[in-house]
């Protein structure tokens, strides 16, 4: 039998007592953090004490009880499945309302359904007033034609849409802006919560290695990585850390989870490592004057540049070359529109970078034994053989992702030494130290890269490049997508008017005399809207075995290089020479026209204008037909105070740097017509009757009926080519869109912010579904439900009144046995 | 983990009752939104497809409306030509119109003739009163200009003492007559027939290639024959053949007897001299007699013409205008009699020099108008009839490379010539109802002021006569095109007609697709705000009862 003691049974009961205690304080913890925010219900670890062991007097009849239950730890009850399916889901939540209230902003500025409601019943805004336009000319064409008055009223009508449209893009730039300090403001909390998580890591590790739980502090950590999910979709894992001998602790990873989890140029950059967390920053330009005022770049890489106003360069965007233009499609998109996002190395709460894993630095790679390390000879060789493999290495830049990090490699070639020190060859070894990287489109996904997605994409107006990185670019439509449409608009619908307002002229070469052998003349008069002649070309031709060239003409230096008369040359040649003849007439080939007597796009661009008083009035073509198009003769240009035609910009011609296309931002009505110099022919023949109509009929042919192909400006998807003004494109190039002007903004613009609002509303809808059934998943095993905590709490009072009641037993049992035991007698 | 999977916390449920009180509230939202907007759905993204044709109902209202102001505003202008017209036709206080002058006109053919002056002065009164009303306006533009509206179409032509010579429209005389109205007519020298021709010129092949021409006819014997010819080409030969057959007894149709059956073979060669101004015509022509069964050879007859045409000069050695014909001929006849020759005897006529007058001399003769001239002015009249201001009253306004698809617009051009004439007749008469009235008031007024007595020296007699039915049809055709505009504006006023059920119809699809139905929208607002008080209702619930309201 075993020993017996007498005060045993009030440690069982007082342990009793304890746990039940133990219990009730997180109960009570539970109950008090039940509206606390990511608060995680507790629980006790109850064991059942047992007093055994080696007993050199314990008997085969010995009977031993446990001794009482004893609370080891508090735990925390959490599923990390359940974390990891909910802040998957809390990604997509974050990205889809992001990107759902960028599409609200944009709609509220491009939304004319119940919009611009008038007492008529009438809605819409552009549409409305491109309604009125037509009106207007219908009102022109019907009875208004030869009288001002109405032109006038056209010209009102016109000028409400050149502001609307300046205004759409101007409230589409202020939403750009607003939306590029929402992205800043986004990255700038993730950088807060990444360094708040760095330093709950730091906390808790000390706390783990001191044996604590520090549950309160993981609590909140959980809270922030969920924050964290919304704005970037994150894998979270909890590794052990060696700490020494047989103690280890938990250490946090968080890394990216990128659109593409094939792509591990792209996924799986790390966040946090432990004690380490990275920063995200925004590598764009910052605008910023110096101190006399002049408009500075900014670079990410440091570089500084200030435009020169005198070349035309403004302070807006920087060239592939990293020149200043203003020319947005020129542009370099990471250098200022792509808002690449980089993440920096990790570093701990003093500043200091992770040490590289050793398995990645000092990693030799190669090795060159001397044949005889006793020949210097030999070591040179083999020195050499180690330096050219080093720079080889270099060169071929090897991946420079490791395990989610990105690193920069050096490779340099070290002398081996053998156990007497001395050198027996040379080896490449790579050193390595830790870089930024920029995280594509592919590498994000979430609030942030929803937010850049505003800031850059262009749906169809993208280039090959962005389409070669993202393979959806092209589908994808943010604010740049809606403003270049808008541009598109704007300018097909002005350069169509401007071209539709002038006088037909085509080259009558039925009236040359083909057998004078030589000369012929041409006298090529453009006229305004007065019917006055305004410029008059006498063009020579040529005429070789009845084709017609153009002789030489003022200006013409690229058809023509020498500038002489191609009549004189001919003269020279001999004409019984058929190879002399044939060489002749290759040489000339550019000047040929063709059999419909149309101008080809060069000779159109060389022919007009020619120098003088054509450059100033900048007459070129901006549609594809042999009409001429004078600037001075126009109804829109690209600034309100001139004439201009929105000439296409080239990058090879200097003089059309200070003449963008016309854009939504920039159209207006030509100085000319807004003072009435100007007015919208009624008729392409200059000798039309006083009411013809016939040309105003096209004009409500043009905007009524006639549907045109809206060609982007920028790179084409199909041929790679960069076009800069939409006529420029060749009729093989990609096509956005066919319809007249109303359906190109309703049903293609506004059509497509619907269709994409639609979409991702529906989607939002979905993932917040799911995203709060996860939610109430999640908090079905760790949140706090007052019904169970009260059972519980039933449950321990019950317990603790059975251990008082314990106590009180063995009190009663031990006050019979000290004081009413073994009185017999007394 | 399963024990877990029942587990509902308080904070669960409140999360689940706060995201679906906020759907439920607006849902509830929305059906009141609807309510007040009146409207299924307030941005493209609720409906985009809907949104989407919305706007182009929208739209195509729009232009239904714009086609309508078209539509009336070119009613009023038609209405406005009518009346003018109507007035030109059916006179006023001051005017008796065509339509009276045509009454009037039978003055003319009056054996007194007495009151012939006064109405040659009421047809000059009268032609200046058509022309007034052809230059009506109608908001600020002339009504009968085409395409010219902003100027003056009719004006008359002045001379230097400032008499009216001539009625201009748009500058071009309305009597410019059509520069192939004598195309055919003209005089010209027949080289084949030897002769200068008049306007009903034979031709010149042989034509036509088939006839056959049947004949009976008493004799002076008293006997009934009868006589039929045939003609037909063979090849470039042209036979003809003649019989006749005399009826020997009236009564016996069968007793007859054919006295001759004669053919002749006509051949004309044309040979090339090798000069333009020179030709040469052979023409054979062979006679056969097959009255006895076989067809037997008589005579051939070769005629042979050499022309040689000259310019004709003037005694300043300048072309006249005419061509001189100079034609030598010869003629070779060969005889035979039994398929025998009896010899050929050849004749020689005198040269012959003839004066062809040119077509422009003739036109000029004829129109007192050169004919480059007219070549010149009917191709710009022509030009302005054709002019055209057309509009859109939905139609389905389209363009071709030429322009505007006259079908799918409406022209509303109207051209003044078209309602009073232009252009001359083959007698050099006018077609224009102002300038044939004053032709014939200019016959009238040379009528003997006493008597009334036509003028001698100018055939005036005959000249009214003439003057006279053709103003009468001139009128007869200002009343058609009368007519006729009033059909165009019937026309448009059933157009009118026509865009009011397009609009209705386009209105109730709008209303169809973007207006809310009351009923079903008051209904799902009620059954939203119910839905919206029961979860209100719940949520005082949620938080009402748990374990710890039963603990003692």
């Amino acid at each position: 039998m075993s020993t017996v003691s007498t005060f045993g049974a009030f440690t069982t009961a007082r342990l009793g007592i304890y746990s039940s205690s133990k219990w009730l304080d997180v109960i009570g913890n539970n109950i008090s953090n039940i509206n606390t925010p990511g608060y995680t219900r507790q629980s006790v670890d109850q064991i059942s004490l047992y007093m055994g062991g080696a007993d050199k007097y314990r008997t085969a009849w010995d009977m031993r009880v446990g001794n009482g239950g004893m609370v080891t730890r508090v735990t925390q009850l959490r599923d990390p499945y359940m974390d990891i399916r909910y802040r998957s889901e809390i990604s997509s939540v974050g990205a889809m309302d992001a990107k759902l209230n960028g599409l609200k902003q944009i709609a509220n500025i491009l939304d004319e359904v119940a919009a611009g409601e008038d007492e008529d019943g009438n809605l819409g805004v552009l549409e409305l007033q491109f309604n009125d336009l037509i009106s207007q000319v219908q009102r022109l064409v019907d009875e208004g034609a030869g009288d001002d008055t109405f032109d006038t009223n056209v010209r009102t009508s016109a000028a409400s849409i050149c502001t609307l449209f300046n205004s759409y893009a101007s409230r589409l730039t202020e939403l750009y802006d607003n939306m590029e300090q929402g992205l800043s403001n986004d990255v700038k909390r993730v950088n807060e919560i990444l360094v708040q998580i760095r330093e709950l890591s730091d906390s808790i590790h000390k706390s783990n290695i001191y044996g604590g739980d520090a549950l309160e502090q993981k609590d909140e950590r959980n809270l922030l990585i969920d924050e964290l999910a919304e704005y970037v979709r994150i894998d979270v894992k909890y590794e052990l850390e060696d700490l020494g001998p047989g103690q280890q602790v938990e250490k946090l990873v968080i890394s990216l989870s990128g659109n593409d989890l094939n792509d591990s140029s792209t996924n799986q950059m790390v966040l946090v490592d432990g004690n380490y967390c990275a920063q995200l920053a925004i590598d764009h330009p910052v605008r910023a004057t110096d101190g006399d005022g002049n408009e500075l770049f900014f670079m990410a890489d440091g570089k500084t540049l200030t435009p020169d106003p005198d070349k035309g360069e403004r302070a807006a965007y920087m060239n592939s070359e990293g020149l200043a233009t203003d020319n947005v499609y020129l542009a370099r998109r990471e250098y200022n529109e792509g808002y690449g996002v980089v993440l920096s190395t990790l570093r701990d709460r003093w500043n200091r970078t992770q040490d590289v894993d050793a398995e990645v630095q000092d990693k030799v790679m190669e090795e060159h034994e001397a044949a005889d390390p006793t020949d210097p000879a030999e070591l040179k060789k083999a020195q050499d053989a180690a330096k050219a493999a080093a720079e080889k290495l270099q060169a071929d830049a090897p991946t420079d992702i490791i395990d989610g990090k990105a690193y920069k490699f050096e490779y340099t070639a070290e002398a081996m030494k053998d156990g007497d020190g001395r050198v027996v060859g040379y080896q490449v070894v790579r050193t390595a130290s830790f870089k930024t990287q920029e995280l594509t489109d592919n590498a994000l996904y979430g609030a942030i890269q929803s937010r850049r997605e505003l800031l850059t994409e262009q749906g169809e107006y993208c280039t090959l490049e962005q389409l070669a990185v993202d393979k959806n670019a092209n589908t994808k439509r943010g604010i740049p997508y809606y403003q270049k449409a808008l541009d598109t608009l704007a300018n097909q619908f002005a350069a169509t008017l401007n071209q539709a307002n002038q006088y037909s002229r085509t080259l009558d070469i039925q009236k040359v005399s083909a057998d004078q052998d030589i000369y012929v003349n041409d006298v090529f008069q453009l006229k305004n809207a007065a019917g006055n002649v305004q410029e008059e070309y006498k063009l020579d031709y040529l005429v070789i075995d009845g084709a017609y060239y153009f002789d030489a003409v003022a200006g013409c230096t690229t058809l023509n290089q020498t500038g002489d008369q191609m009549s004189t040359a001919w003269a020279a040649v001999d004409k019984s020479d058929p190879i002399a003849v044939e060489n002749f007439k290759k040489q000339i080939e550019g000047l040929k026209i063709s059999a419909d007597g149309k101008l080809t796009k060069l000779q159109k661009e060389h022919l007009l204008p020619t120098e003088g008083v054509g450059m100033d009035h900048g007459i070129h073509l901006n549609v594809p037909t042999d009409k001429v198009c004078l600037a001075s003769n126009v109804l829109f240009s690209n600034h309100g105070s001139k004439d201009s035609t929105g000439v296409p910009y080239d990058p090879d011609d200097p003089t059309t740097a200070d003449n963008p296309p016309i854009t939504a931002a920039s159209i207006s009505i030509s100085k000319s017509w807004s003072e009435g110099s100007v007015r919208i022919i009624q008729s392409t023949d200059p000798d039309h009757p006083s009411t013809d109509n016939s040309n105003l009929r096209h004009i409500l042919h043009l905007l009524q009926v006639n549907e045109f192909e809206f060609r982007p400006m920028g790179s084409d998807l199909e041929s790679g080519e960069d076009y800069h003004d939409p006529a420029d494109r060749p009729a093989t190039s990609s096509v956005t869109y066919k319809g007249t002007f109303q359906k190109m903004f309703t049903d293609n613009i506004c059509g497509h912010l619907a269709s994409d609002f639609d979409s991702t509303d529906t989607m939002l809808n979905n993932y917040m579904t799911a995203a709060d059934e996860l939610y109430v998943d999640r908090d079905a095993v760790m949140g706090v439900d007052l019904n169970d905590e009260t059972m519980n709490m039933m449950q321990v009072q019950k317990s603790l009144t059975a251990a008082y009641r314990l106590m009180t037993v063995i009190d009663d049992m031990l006050d019979r046995l000290i004081n009413n035991t073994g009185r017999v007698g007394l | 983990m399963s024990v877990f999977s029942f587990r509902t916390t308080t904070n669960g449920v409140l999360r689940n009752y706060r995201s679906n009180l906020s759907k439920s509230y607006s849902r509830l939202n929305t059906c009141m939104t609807r309510i007040q907007t009146q409207r299924k759905f307030n941005s493209y993204a609720e409906d985009p497809s809907a949104a989407s044709r919305g706007f182009q109902i929208r739209r195509a209202l729009w232009r239904a409306n714009d086609q309508l102001t078209n539509t009336n505003n070119t009613i009023s202008k038609f209405q406005t030509g009518f009346s003018a017209v109507g007035t030109i036709c059916d006179g006023d206080v001051d005017h008796p119109g065509l339509n009276g002058i045509a009454a009037s006109l039978s003055i003319v053919h009056d054996p007194m003739g007495g009151s012939r002056v006064s109405l040659g002065q009421e047809l000059n009164s009268e032609a200046d009163g058509v022309v007034q009303m052809m230059n009506a306006t109608y908001n600020d533009n002339f009504v009968f200009a085409g395409a010219d509206g902003k100027n003056v179409p009719f004006t008359w032509k002045l001379d230097a003492a400032g008499n009216k010579m001539g009625l201009l429209y748009r500058g071009i005389d309305v009597d410019t007559p059509d520069p192939k109205l004598l195309e055919g007519c003209t005089a010209k020298y027949d080289e084949q027939m030897g002769k200068l021709m008049g306007p009903e010129t034979l031709p010149t092949g042989f034509e036509p290639s088939e006839v056959r021409e049947y004949s009976e006819n008493t004799y002076p014997d008293g006997l009934k024959r009868l006589e039929l010819i045939t003609r037909r080409m063979d090849g470039d030969t042209l036979v003809e053949t003649r019989r006749l057959i005399r009826c020997n007894d009236p009564d016996d149709p069968t007793d007859q007897t054919e006295e001759s059956n004669l053919t002749t073979k006509t051949r004309i060669e044309e040979h090339n001299t090798g000069d333009d101004n020179r030709k040469e015509w052979v023409k054979t022509v062979q006679e056969f007699d097959a009255s006895a069964g076989a067809e037997e050879l008589l005579s051939t007859t070769k005629t042979t013409v050499q022309t040689r045409q000259e310019p004709e000069l003037d005694t300043a050695g300048q072309p006249t205008g005419n061509t001189v014909v100079t034609r030598n001929s010869s003629t070779a006849v060969e005889k035979f009699e039994n398929g025998v020759s009896l010899g050929t005897e050849t004749t020689t006529d005198d040269p012959v020099k003839t004066t062809v007058t040119g077509a422009e001399n003739i036109f000029e003769e004829t129109f007192g108008m050169s004919l480059e001239q007219a070549e010149k002015d009917y191709a710009t009249l022509q030009k302005y009839l054709g002019e055209t201001t057309y509009t859109d009253i939905g139609l389905g306004l389209r363009e071709d490379e030429n322009g505007t698809v006259p079908t799918s617009a409406y022209d509303t051009a109207l051209h003044g010539l078209k309602f009073i004439g232009y252009g001359m007749d083959e007698d050099g008469d006018p077609k224009n109802v102002v300038t044939l009235m004053r032709k014939l008031a200019a016959v009238c007024s040379r009528c003997d002021p006493e008597t009334g007595t036509f003028a001698k020296e100018n055939n005036d007699e005959e000249v009214a006569n003439r003057l006279v039915n053709k103003l009468r049809a001139a009128i007869g055709r200002v009343s058609e095109a009368h007519v006729e505009l009033s059909a165009r504006s019937t026309y448009l006023i059933s157009n009118v007609k026509l865009l009011g059920v397009t609009e209705a119809n386009l209105d109730e699809r709008r209303a169809d697709l973007e207006d809310i139905d009351p009923a079903l929208a008051i209904t799902e607002m009620n059954q939203a705000s119910t839905c919206y008080n029961a979860a209100l209702k719940i949520g005082t619930n949620i938080l009402s009862e748990s374990l710890l309201d039963y603990m003692k």
